[in-house]
């Protein structure tokens, strides 16, 4: 089920490609850090009632590397960068040039990297989003490391959502590195309530 | 019967199902939201239900979703009777509310979680039914299954599993 919170098709359209555009910039500052070329997939967007973000992102008891971001002021949003363990673990390698395999753990300095790495994409993805909303400042939150399964740390936006709203944007870019086989995600959902800021446009959307 | 065998309903967020007899409620990747389980052992029914807030009117906005612990116990408690179970018996047990992000734990999100769970438990206190047992707060997302038949509550979580 879809759920357009009211959205007209041309807004629906607007907004998808916004979201687009922001995400895949998350994947391009991905690519420079590595210094290695990123392929991604078409990126996803839906308004979704918040119950159905669960199944949208699919395999929620997936045990992944999260780093969480937040954004409290001009929109409430919550960015979510992905990785699977044995990705995580690689995509530190190639952060500090070490040959494959020498992260052997996710100790604290790898944490470290990856909430580093984890906050220099989301805020790619912000400075991209900002401009369409004629250069507001967003400023995100300090990222937030876990190793955990995937769907319970999407419990947190969903939960800070469900306060003002019934339904949120998510949008979704799977990225994958050839020659290591990196393989990732980025994740950023924008509350329903903030779609009208993004939008510029005086109305309500719950 | 093989328990393990028996048919199982997945319960997601937001979400609460009411069965009877020899089936299983599972519910994956619960989080900060909370899962409410209420079982009346005489008549073997059961319910679970994953909620995000305490009451309705913590919600600026009216949901469709069973996300809050005050409706979601009415709507399960009425669902008992349809099933014959007597409420009297039914027992709740909770799990979840975790701060799966550990450095989250300090800052109000962190609080927020922690009143959710006190504010649950009111919940139920009001409708007088007894906690027995609850697996709540940790840094660790879990994956319940609520085996109907037995009352048997398995929660698993990455590197543990219990049972409540």
């Amino acid at each position: 089920m879809t759920e357009n919170v009211g959205l007209t098709g041309l807004e629906l359209d607007t907004l998808k490609e916004i979201c687009s555009v922001s995400v895949c910039q998350a994947a391009t500052a991905l690519s420079q850090m590595i210094s290695k070329k990123i392929s991604i997939s078409m990126p996803q967007v839906r308004v979704l009632p918040l119950s159905e973000i669960h199944q949208f992102v699919g395999q929620p008891e997936k045990v992944i590397a999260g780093i969480y971001l937040e954004v409290e002021e001009e929109i409430f949003a919550g960015l979510l960068m992905s990785f699977s363990q044995n990705d995580a673990l690689l995509l530190n390698d190639l952060l500090i040039e070490f040959p494959q395999g020498s992260t052997k753990r996710l100790d604290d300095i790898a944490q470290f990297t990856l909430k580093e790495t984890g906050s220099i994409l989301a805020c790619s993805c912000l400075n991209a989003l900002s401009s369409f909303m004629g250069g507001k400042t967003l400023v995100p939150s300090v990222p937030y490391y876990a190793l955990d399964m995937q769907g319970a740390m999407l419990d947190y936006p969903i939960m800070r959502f469900s306060r003002d709203t019934t339904s949120a944007l998510i949008a979704k870019i799977d990225f994958s590195e050839e020659i290591a086989q990196l393989k990732g995600a980025f994740y950023m959902l924008i509350s329903a309530t903030s779609l009208s800021t993004l939008l510029g446009v005086n109305r309500v959307y719950t | 019967m093989n328990e393990e065998n028996t048919p199982f309903i997945r319960v997601g967020l937001g979400n609460l199902n009411v069965v009877k007899g020899e089936q299983r409620l599972i519910a994956m990747a619960i989080g900060s939201s909370i899962g409410i389980i209420l079982f009346d052992p005489v008549h073997k029914v059961g319910g679970l239900a994953c909620v995000l807030l305490p009451r309705a009117g913590d919600s600026t906005v009216q949901h469709r979703l069973a996300g809050f612990a005050d409706s979601a116990v009415d709507n399960m408690i009425s669902q008992f009777r349809i099933m014959g179970a007597s409420v009297e018996n039914v027992q709740a047990k909770l799990v979840g509310g975790g701060c799966i992000f550990r450095d989250m734990e300090s800052t109000f999100m962190g609080d927020m979680i922690e009143q959710n769970v006190i504010m649950i438990k009111k919940v139920l206190q009001e409708r007088n039914i007894p906690i027995v047992a609850e697996d709540t707060g940790g840094n660790f997302g879990r994956n319940v299954t609520f085996y109907v038949g037995s009352g048997k509550v398995i929660v698993i979580t990455i590197n543990s599993r219990q049972e409540l």
